[in-house]
């Protein structure tokens, strides 16, 4: 297995993954779509709303915002917390929001209980109150996995593909290819030879090969190799992701070593 | 109010809403996206075809 | 349960076997419920 990174930004990493089976690269992306935990607004008290929203979508639009910890192996799910799912420090952040109009409502206005734990962005319009209009609301927030549901997901697209690759023979460059190809992967450098100029774009969508008359490309999927493109939801860094991903995976694969050895 | 995330990727857009609006005042809405890193089309159709009416039903508190 | 009659904003109470829906002060039709007091929990979906 070999990894070669291709970009790397706070919210989207893309890199290539080579040597394994489909099967492998499709855990991977699984993992960090459904396993991975992340904190989200779980419950909420609503004590005062005047606002023009009803308190249900208030409610989801709580839920939907990112939120970000320093370190969230400091937190459990409520399943694994020692306290059995009742609500403790370990398992539940409390938060509060208390606005007056006129004004906006932001993710910042989220208040926690933990200075280590806020709200990824701070600008998430959350309602515009009006001269007079109250809300206050007071609730927790928890770690749980994207299989439970999309406010827990950390990763929101994650997906990967075949890495293509493009093998040019009697090429008399005529240079009909450049032109027909959507994302230009193929160039003429100066002495107007066929070159390809960035193989992770190629969407192998093969109109370069159709447009050739002399049939000099092919373009093929490599089927051990894929670019991989993750991309958080501002929660997690997709660096980091894609490491607790794996780690993930691991403790699941750790369970099934456990069992099978005790059998023997 | 705007979504806060785009209801078919996941991305959060809400983030940037507020800057989009004061800016395509003055220029055209598909560049402000672009810088805004808002790429995909389903991404850029939530800000796009948004009408913001809060403000509009105030009046019948 | 308390009403609020939405022309002249007074609370009513409203007796069914007598008017009806109908505010007993001003006579309008439109009757508003008011928020209970009580606090609402929810789940944040």
């Amino acid at each position: 297995m070999n990894v070669e990174l291709i970009e790397l930004r706070d919210d989207r990493v893309r890199f290539l993954l080579s040597g394994v089976t489909p099967a492998f690269a499709n855990a991977i992306r699984r993992s960090c779509i459904a396993e991975v935990p992340k904190l989200a607004i779980d419950e909420i008290s609503i004590y005062e709303n005047t606002s023009v929203l009803f308190d249900e979508q208030i409610a989801l639009r709580l839920g939907l915002v990112p939120i970000r910890a320093d370190d969230l192996k400091v937190y459990s799910t409520p399943d694994e917390c020692q306290c059995g799912g009742v609500g403790c420090p370990g398992c539940r952040i409390d938060f509060m929001v208390t606005a007056e109009g006129p004004g906006t409502v932001y993710s910042r206005d989220i208040k926690f209980s933990e200075p280590a734990v806020r709200a990824a962005f701070d600008n998430i319009p959350l309602v515009v109150l009006g001269e007079g209009e109250k809300l206050v609301i007071e609730g927790f927030a928890t770690l749980r996995t994207g299989k439970e549901h999309a406010k827990w997901q950390a990763g929101t697209l994650c997906g990967y593909k075949n890495l293509p690759s493009i093998e040019i023979i009697g090429c008399n460059g005529c240079g009909r290819c450049v032109k027909v190809c959507p994302r230009g992967v193929l160039v003429l450098d100066e002495s107007d030879t066929l070159k390809v100029k960035d193989i992770t774009e190629c969407s192998l969508c093969r109109l370069c090969v159709e447009e050739c008359e002399q049939r000099a490309i092919s373009v093929m999927p490599l089927e051990d190799a894929f670019i991989m493109s993750i991309e958080s939801d501002g929660s997690i860094n997709a660096k980091d992701l894609v490491r607790m991903a794996a780690e993930e995976l691991k403790k699941k694969a750790l369970v099934l070593q456990d069992t099978l050895a005790s059998i023997s | 109010m705007i979504p806060v995330r785009c209801f078919s990727c996941g991305k959060v857009i809400s983030s940037v809403w507020e800057e989009y609006r004061e800016r395509i005042k003055s220029e055209p809405p598909g560049k402000v996206m672009d810088d805004l890193g808002i790429e995909r089309y389903c991404c850029r159709r939530m800000l796009l075809s948004h009408v913001e009416v809060v403000d509009m039903l105030r009046r019948y508190q | 349960m308390a009403y609020k009659c939405a022309r002249c904003k007074r609370t009513v109470e409203v007796d069914y076997e007598y008017a009806g829906v109908r505010c007993p002060y001003c006579g309008h039709r439109i009757l508003m419920k008011e928020r209970p007091t009580t606090v609402k929990r929810m789940k944040a979906i």
